[in-house]
């Protein structure tokens, strides 16, 4: 395979001739124009892509070492600890799990999956196009706009600012940032570059990324719908607060409407930021690897418009058994299992592309991740579907099974395209050879068998751990009642699961050394080849519609015939603009047609009378229950299943959320469930426990968070919080006046304090961080068992909730 | 009467049966028409398309 051609190859600007009967590639009627393809910023991206790449991998390996690390570090051997030196991960302030979590997901979807989709996009675009990518400012724009945000992700969430929705933890101002370089940079730069195509017909792969661009703007604009606490209190009484809550936001949504709109961005971000633009990639990059056009342009055709109008419903599958009402959990089962006929149609087309081409798969490493690639995408969405099975979710859900089955889609399908790419444009970008295929072949095997070790101890894990939940004894009793006994007996795997990690970063390793050395063959400049097509003409005539092929019909069975012969699809992929709006009404309609009835259908949502709003000091150790991560370890939902009332009792009931801002249902249980854990255990207990986990139960592989003990409380700022509920629609009465807040939380504080001395804890932790989070605790999923008039300041400042705390929300 | 009253009770549990049977007629709409009596050549031009640019051959169709 020679590297670009320096000659135009004019054959394909007259190659438009060849479609001209049929119409959809035709039109080509303005003068011949010269241009140049930007190359410099796909190299841009592509190395962006391998620096996030180690990143995001290391990020990953070093979470994975923290969940074994606690234990590790006890190990003794003939007197010494060697793996002592691993209890200091698990105990560093901007490193617990809560905190790193979200940054190694950001960092492999946004960063390392980002910067990869860019790279194909911008190559793939303007070749598709015939044309120069609209403006190479945008493109800069883009590139640097982007990479801002990741280092601003990866300085705040260690820092512990997060919204704590998962895959949109950045706060506000970020969120702000993405929008404009999302919306604004890189979607006028796409949508201007498809305005001055040379080449009539839109290839499937930019549907593909037209879907992607529209998509994701749509939804991280909804699920992005906040209000910033420390700027609405500025903008209402003039007062300037901390930096901690100048960054804070609420979700306009609460508890049931919030997880749902969560999860409706959740599956999409993987359906529309990990699959679509990916799928684009592949019906590019494949048949350019493979030497042969896509199997079944009608296949992807199918392909595309079948995952565009079911993915969207697929979210609530996240939420089943939840306090979701039941049909939309059926909803979202069902159309999850409907995509799986498109995808395994999709990942059908990717592979049959290699039709006769086979042979090559042995020596071409390119094929060889596109292959594995594919077929990880096809494994991926296969097992998708049958997790959303609810109860086959039921055993599965909040179990490390899920864990594996994104790491087999980041992994081989995000991984193994954007690597197989990365070795396919090398020496067309670089204008050389690659440096090394048997490095690149070592890096194939190194990965698959990486992945292979990552997912099978983690499925093994998941399903261990789920049975042994779920396991009861002869009399009727939990089987395994200490939950750290189901998490002691997946610790192996754990260990299994970090040297696959370590294999597939060592294989990414050696894909950087052989990007390294290619990038050092390159030649002094680059060659930019001037390549020639004709303008397309600006006013574009459809071809006639065919003639009705029936004779003896009514007028309308002809006008069906018509239609059925399909030039109208035709057409549209002429059309973005008409494309694009088809793909939002798509989506747009899909989304509508199940979140209103969320939001609107009352008895979705049936209100508890003794549910009030959490008391100040709660609300600001709800923010550091928020800020810790503390959801990427505990759920605060009990499921309706025996097995779970009986171990943390009465299963949660939607309108026990309606004050929660965002909600903290969780999606994994590395931790035991926290939504009854109010008043199950003492002050004290809580504190202690915080301070070093394995001071109460010996086995826990919980970080410390001595930190919360000795950092001070910012009473001042709850007004901000409270205020900023209480305009969201929490009933906060006389709280909102200014300076009560502050006075109410110093008042609980004064009283859990002087409690903790009785019971024996410390004495010194009064205004200390610890003391809202305890706060906090006591409260969880305490209302059900109060009577409908109970208040909540009862022990300190009773009455002081005023009247408010009466209304009824529903 | 507030607005979210109205809305509330409108009864739009309807709604998500209502939109899966649309769905799943444009979904069977958009199987028809592709497999239908398409033109195949038209296909065969667009699924070349990737390989026009510069350094590999026209592909052969099927």
């Amino acid at each position: 395979m020679s590297v670009a051609k320096k000659d135009a190859d004019l054959e394909h600007s007259g190659g438009n001739s060849g479609a001209g009967k049929g119409g959809s590639g035709g039109g080509a009627g303005g003068a011949v124009e010269t241009f140049r393809y930007d190359d410099s910023i796909v190299r841009k991206f592509l190395t962006a892509m391998l620096v996030w790449a180690l990143v995001a991998f290391l990020a990953g390996l070093i979470v994975a070492l923290e969940l074994v690390a606690p234990r590790a570090a006890q190990w003794e051997l003939g007197g010494v600890r060697p793996l002592g030196w691993l209890g200091w991960l698990a105990s560093q302030e901007w490193l617990t799990f809560g905190r790193l979590r979200p940054l190694h997901t950001n960092a492999a979807i946004f960063a390392f999956a980002g910067n990869a989709i860019f790279a194909g996009i911008y190559y793939s675009t303007q070749r598709l196009c015939k044309c120069r990518m609209f403006s190479d400012t945008l493109s800069m724009l883009h590139f640097w706009g982007w990479q801002a945000i990741i280092v601003s992700a990866a300085v705040t969430l260690p820092l512990g600012i997060t919204q704590s929705k998962e895959y949109a933890e950045l706060e506000w101002p970020i969120d702000l940032m993405i929008a404009v370089v999302w919306v604004g940079f890189f979607g006028v730069n796409f949508f201007g570059t498809l305005a001055r195509r040379r080449e009539r017909h839109m290839y499937v792969a930019l549907w593909f990324y037209i879907a992607t661009i529209v998509t994701v703007a749509i939804l991280h604009v909804f699920n992005n719908l906040w209000l910033p606490v420390g700027v609405y209190h500025f903008l209402s009484t003039g007062e300037v607060m901390s930096a901690s809550v100048f960054l804070k936001s609420y979700s306009l949504y609460a508890g049931v409407q919030d997880a749902f709109m969560q999860w409706w961005y959740g599956h999409n971000a993987v359906a529309f930021f990990l699959t679509t633009p990916f799928l684009g990639l592949m019906y590019y990059f494949m048949p350019k690897a493979a030497e042969r056009p896509v199997y079944s342009y009608r296949l992807s055709i199918v392909h595309f418009w079948t995952l565009v109008f079911m993915y969207i419903w697929a979210g609530p599958h996240h939420l089943h058994y939840t306090a979701l009402p039941a049909w939309a959990s059926s909803l979202g089962m069902l159309f999850s299992l409907m995509l799986w006929m498109p995808s395994w149609g999709g990942m059908i087309n990717g592979l049959l592309t290699l039709r006769g081409a086979w042979h090559k798969v042995s020596v071409d490493p390119v094929l060889k991740f596109f292959v594995v690639g594919i077929t990880f995408y096809g494994m991926s969405t296969f097992e998708g579907p049958m997790l959303s099975v609810k109860s086959i979710n039921a055993l599965t859900h909040y179990t490390d099974w899920t864990i594996a089955h994104v790491h087999g889609g980041a992994l081989g399908w995000n991984g193994f395209m954007a690597f197989g790419m990365m070795y396919w444009l090398l020496p067309r970008l670089f204008q050389t050879k690659l440096w090394s295929v048997k490095l690149a072949t070592a890096h194939f095997w190194l990965g698959t068998i990486g992945i292979l070790l990552y997912v099978l101890s983690i499925y093994t894990a998941g399903v261990t751990q789920g049975l042994m939940w779920r396991a009861f004894d002869s009399v009727g009793s939990l089987q395994y009642q200490d939950f750290v006994e189901t998490v002691n007996a997946i610790l192996p795997m754990y260990w299994i699961r970090i040297i696959g990690g370590v294999l597939y970063i060592t294989g990414a390793v050696l894909g950087a050394v052989n990007y390294y050395k290619t990038w050092q063959t390159r030649p002094a400049t680059y060659e930019e080849p001037v390549h020639q097509a004709p303008a397309l003409a600006r006013v574009w005539v459809d071809p006639p519609l065919p003639k009705s092929r029936l004779s003896a019909n009514v007028n309308f069975g002809h006008k069906g015939d018509v239609f059925l012969q399909g030039a109208w699809h035709r057409r549209w992929e002429g059309r973005p603009l008409k494309f694009t709006v088809w793909v939002i009404v798509a989506v747009g309609v899909a989304s509508l047609f199940e979140i209103i009835p969320t939001f609107l259908v009352r008895s979705n949502v049936p209100t508890i009378l003794s549910v009030k709003p959490y008391t100040p000091l709660e609300l600001a150790g709800r923010d550091i229950y928020v800020s810790e991560g503390c959801y990427n370890c505990h759920s605060q939902m009990i499921r309706p299943i025996w097995a779970e009332t009986k171990r943390y009792g009465d299963y949660s009931k939607p309108g026990e959320f309606v004050y929660d801002h965002p909600f903290q249902w969780g999606s994994r249980r590395i931790g035991p469930d926290l939504a009854r854990e109010g008043g199950a255990r003492s002050h004290d207990w809580h504190v202690r426990h915080m301070e070093d986990p394995r001071q109460l139960v010996a086995q826990s592989i919980m970080p410390a968070y001595k930190h919360l003990l000795k950092q001070d409380l910012d009473f001042r700022g709850i007004q901000a919080r409270v205020n900023a509920m209480a305009m969201l629609g929490v009933p906060y009465g006389p709280v909102v006046k200014q300076g009560e807040a502050e006075r109410l939380a110093r008042l609980q504080a004064a009283k859990i304090a002087a409690d903790l001395v009785q019971q024996g804890g410390y004495a010194d932790v009064g205004g200390k961080k610890i003391i809202a989070l305890v706060a906090y605790l006591q409260r969880l999923g305490a209302d059900i068992r109060q009577g409908p008039e109970w208040d909540p300041y009862a022990d300190f400042a009773p009455g002081a909730g005023g009247e408010g705390r009466k209304e009824a929300r529903r | 009467m507030k607005l979210s009253d109205i809305m509330g009770g409108l009864e739009l549990t309807v709604f998500p049966q209502v939109a899966l049977v649309l769905f799943l007629a444009i979904f069977t709409a958009v199987l028809l028409k592709v497999f239908g009596r398409g033109r195949r050549m038209e296909y065969e031009r667009a699924a070349a398309l990737p390989l026009e640019d510069g350094a590999i051959k026209q592909g052969t169709t099927r």
